[in-house]
């Protein structure tokens, strides 16, 4: 339920304290931070967490907003790759902990709908397996720009990077990955 | 590239959006500043000039921000360290910091709880239409497949975490009340919708106090039946969280289901001010 309103009003309401700017800021964009999250997490409902702790960064940080050519979404951003690296690095430290355990049996769960959520998450970290090789700045250009389909320009605002630094950082990734998908294919 | 190409995006879960988004609004109402915005750094500066004896210094600098942190006071900090991605040393906007207060906008003057059921509803269900007036002080108001309360009593008007038109009626969030404290009565209020083709359906609240309300119901032009319990009581004070529980007895088709309602998790069903 996305609410029609202005986004300088969004934030001139975040910089005055406005909840119902914040409520509206989530409408607006909370899908696409969940997704943002997914894509970094491969867990869904892990995402959902992680929605919810950026858009309550983004109130303790509401005096902070900033529009980036009349959308506060690359600012937003932002602030969901940085907590969403975050979370990312507590989860890997979380695994690596437990990767000794023996895996428990795998529970049988027959609705279509868990069988695609599951499916989703194991391509996802399929995809997060292909592409860890690449350092984690080069990481978050790509998840940006390829999968959220943000511009250079919006990326460089999210990263607070130059838009030449998002260009280069791109290329050096997409050049990696093709490296390795050819020396995997080799 | 394809190995390379994450699954498709899909959208929150309606149960999480909700969820989230009232947590969102709660935390953004209990954390908001008390005070103007020029006041917090001008507070703080004199805080620092008492402790200090700095006050010159203190007076000078009272617009500054310390290594990056938000100005806004906002109590708790959170567990999860992330900063923002504007530098640390990013100075203020240049509005900010000035001794001179900004005067609000007309926006920024209204606090919430005190205006017409359609404004308090515009961030929580913006659009729903009236549909079930119970008397001139609750209204349920539609839209889509969801449902809001409005009600003026305890001196604010209350909108509640909208909920579906096809109650969930094992689902103890469907009988949360809002509580609001007017004076040193506290009021709570809670209402739904009655089930279609349910047959003696019947709602009843148990309070602190002993007192049990039953729900009365009204009937709407759809068709549609509401029901809608209020009540009031002298606040005893102290520890809520001390008193017994306020239990939910909901009677369908002749079999009784009884809720406690958890406090603060069930007693704080408002979506438009804070508990």
């Amino acid at each position: 339920m996305a609410i029609d309103r202005d986004e300088r009003e969004l934030v001139d309401g975040l910089h005055g304290d406005d909840p119902g700017a914040l409520a509206a800021l989530f409408d607006r964009y909370g899908d696409r931070i969940y997704n943002h999250c997914f894509r970094h997490l491969a867990d869904w409902a892990e995402a959902e967490d992680a929605t919810s702790s950026v858009f309550l960064e983004v109130w303790r940080h509401r005096h902070r907003v900033q529009l980036h050519d009349g959308s506060a979404l690359p600012w937003l951003y932002g602030v969901a790759t940085n907590v969403c690296r975050n979370l990312g690095r507590s989860r890997r430290r979380y695994l690596r902990a437990v990767a000794s355990l023996p895996e428990p049996a795998a529970e049988p769960d027959h609705a279509e709908r868990v069988t695609d959520r599951l499916g989703s998450q194991a391509r996802m970290r399929a995809v997060l397996d292909q592409v860890e090789a690449l350092p984690a700045r080069e990481r978050e250009v790509l998840g940006l720009v390829a999968w959220a389909g943000l511009s250079y320009d919006q990326a460089a605002a999210a990263l607070d990077v130059p838009v030449g630094t998002i260009r280069s950082r791109l290329s050096r990734a997409r050049a990696r990955l093709t490296d390795l998908t050819e020396e995997k294919h080799a | 590239m394809t190995e390379h190409t994450p699954p498709p995006e899909r959208p929150l879960p309606e149960e999480a959006r909700a969820r989230i988004r009232a947590d969102l609004l709660a935390h953004a109402h209990e954390h908001r500043s008390t005070a103007p915005r020029w006041l917090v750094p001008a507070g703080a500066a004199a805080a620092v000039a008492l402790v200090a004896g700095l006050s010159y210094w203190a007076i000078s600098t009272s617009g500054s921000e310390p290594d990056g942190l938000p100005v806004t006071g906002g109590g708790r900090s959170s567990a999860t360290p992330t900063p923002t991605p504007t530098p640390a040393r990013d100075p203020l906007p240049s509005n900010e910091g000035t001794a001179t207060p900004t005067p609000p906008g007309p926006d920024g003057t209204v606090e919430v709880g005190t205006r017409s059921c359609e404004e308090e509803l515009e961030f929580v269900l913006d659009g729903a239409q009236p549909a079930g007036q119970v008397d001139e002080t609750a209204t349920f108001y539609v839209k889509g497949d969801r449902f809001a309360l409005c009600d003026k009593l305890g001196s604010r008007t209350t909108v509640h975490q909208p909920l579906p038109l096809t109650p969930r009626i094992k689902d103890v969030s469907t009988y949360d009340v809002s509580s609001v404290l007017d004076g040193k009565k506290m009021v709570r209020v809670a209402g739904g919708i009655v089930p279609e083709g349910s047959f003696a359906y019947d709602v009843e609240y148990t309070f602190p106090d002993g007192h049990t309300e039953r729900a009365k119901k009204v009937s709407d032009a759809e068709g549609r039946t509401w029901w809608y319990m209020a009540y009031s009581y002298a606040d005893p004070g102290g520890n809520e969280t001390e008193q017994p529980e306020i239990e939910v007895t909901v009677s369908l088709s002749g079999a009784q289901y009884t809720y406690p309602l958890a406090w603060g998790v069930d007693t704080c069903a408002q979506a438009n001010h804070g508990c």
